[in-house]
């Protein structure tokens, strides 16, 4: 949190909310909305319970598809990592995946699975989230330090003990680093997906808002995006960094 | 050879890097309780050497001999610290293979010695590279072997942690008895510190020479005359090795 509260931040955020407050008072509320009717809207997405309803939803679609990812993508960094085959025949394909555009994937999807509540987000998440997993982990495996195991091999030091106390600490800032870009790629994704084909959750609500040209609900909507995703940038990453990196020279 | 127990054996060992032949032949043996040094210049296969009598890389033939299983430890040239582990947790580390985690009193007894004990739960970035290579040595010797590697174990250290680190090998050595095996391109360091000295030279691709260290090892001054002698011989050798470059006087006037 220390990084996120820093003079200059709150000075730019003053004058982001005055240029706002400005442009808003010379246009139409439909246009641009006052700090006041967002934070009206705000109030009344909370009050009427969809807020959280509809936070939940779009949570529990990120985190089992990005649990997921993160699971897959250390496995298939393993595995690449170890056998050059795997690798020479799979990693050009998770370029592949990298570099399709996701509104191709949320297309297919929908061809695929229908406008399906639950599959589509899950299966844009995933698709998103997986090869960042995997590079950030991969690279981490490809730079690990191997003088340091063969150092504990030389003191006849057990596999698994060389895989708990060299592998996992080295890979740590790899992963906590892979962690936190895929994680902003998923929490976008999902609110794409229920965008476009889905009738829950928060980009549900997003296209309701737009469709209904509740400008003021898109801003409140909006809001609640960016404070989660800073609350886990800033504060959970924040400190899980703090904590992997403690031996550090920084 | 004397009745001197050997604790490893080095016989006939060949070792190639694609078509460069490295080691040829090459036969050594390091004795219970004595430090045996490889002085050599850099590209003599020295390392290789090192790491084929550590166990650490394989030789195309040849024959190593272990005498009773004997426990190896390791001081590298650029010391391996787990940078996410204390001082005292990376000594624990290599004790825990052995099931001497709990040999409290024997790391104490290191730190101390080796002017550690106020830095036992810093972590090597804390540290100055004198005080972690003198961290890879007390990790050596914690783990009670009955051999220890090093590999140039001083070749970026000051002066005064030089001296330290010889003072401490040489006491350490003297009162337990582990056999060291040193590797060198210093002839001051090895006859300062070596009971035996080989002589590796790359034009051999093997030993060279082999030098006895008659002379107590608290006493030794290079400036006794024995010693000095002996140090001139050594590089006497390293000299004949050196090639002649008179043939080039002409081009040199020519050209420049």
């Amino acid at each position: 949190m220390k990084n996120f509260i820093t003079k200059p931040f709150w000075l730019l955020l003053i004058v982001i909310f005055l240029i706002w407050e400005r442009g808003a008072a010379g246009l139409n509320s439909l246009i641009l909305p006052s700090i006041g009717e967002s934070y009206q809207a705000l109030k009344e997405i909370a009050v009427s319970g969809i807020l959280v309803k509809s936070f939940i939803i779009t949570l529990r679609r990120t985190l089992i598809a990005y649990g997921a990812a993160v699971l897959a993508g250390i496995i298939l960094a393993l595995l690449l990592h170890r056998f050059s085959l795997l690798q020479r025949t799979f990693r050009p394909l998770i370029t592949i995946i990298q570099a399709t555009p996701p509104v191709v994937w949320v297309s297919l999807a929908v061809v695929w699975f229908g406008v399906a509540d639950d599959l589509t987000p899950i299966f844009l998440i995933f698709t998103v989230s997986l090869p960042v997993i995997f590079v950030n982990i991969f690279q981490g495996l490809e730079e690990m330090n191997t003088d340091l195991i063969e150092m504990a091999k030389a003191y006849s030091t057990p596999r698994l003990r060389i895989l708990k106390e060299i592998y996992l600490p080295s890979l740590l800032p790899a992963l906590v680093s892979a962690l936190s870009v895929a994680f902003a790629f998923a929490w976008k994704s999902s609110v794409f997906a229920e965008f476009i084909a889905s009738s829950s959750g928060i980009g549900y609500q997003l296209s309701r808002a737009n469709s209904m040209m509740a400008t003021d609900r898109l801003f409140a909507w909006t809001i609640v995006l960016v404070l989660f995703m800073l609350f886990v940038e800033y504060y959970l990453l924040e400190k899980l960094k703090a904590h992997v990196s403690r031996w550090k020279n920084d | 050879m004397t009745d001197q127990e050997k604790i490893l054996e080095l016989n006939n060992i060949n070792k190639s890097f694609q078509d460069l032949k490295v080691l040829q032949n090459l036969n050594l043996e390091i004795n219970q309780g004595e430090i045996c040094c490889l002085l050599g210049p850099s590209g003599s296969g020295k390392t290789t050497l090192f790491r084929i009598a550590a166990g650490l890389e394989a030789a195309d033939s040849g024959q190593i001999i272990k005498k009773n299983r004997p426990r190896f430890a390791y001081v590298f040239q650029s010391p391996r610290l787990l940078p996410w582990k204390t001082a005292a947790e990376n000594l624990i580390f290599v004790q825990k293979n052995y099931g001497l985690e709990k040999e409290e009193k024997l790391r104490n007894l290191l730190f101390k010695l080796s002017g550690l004990e106020d830095f036992k739960d810093s972590y090597p970035h804390e540290l100055s590279g004198g005080m972690q290579q003198r961290l890879e040595l007390i990790r050596a010797f914690a783990v009670k072997p009955d051999l220890v590697f090093l590999d140039e174990p001083f070749k970026s250290l000051d002066m005064k942690t030089r001296v330290n680190l010889r003072k401490l090998i040489s006491l350490i050595q003297r009162e337990s008895g582990i056999s060291i095996f040193l590797i060198t391109h210093d002839p001051e360091e090895a006859l300062l510190l070596a009971d035996r000295i080989y002589i590796l030279a790359a034009e051999k691709k093997g030993i060279l020479k082999e030098i006895r260290v008659e002379e107590p090892r608290e006493n030794r001054k290079l400036a006794d005359p024995e010693l000095y002698q002996q140090l001139e011989n050594i590089m006497n050798i390293f000299t004949s090795l050196v090639s002649d470059l008179d043939y080039a006087v002409e081009d040199i006037r020519k050209l420049f």
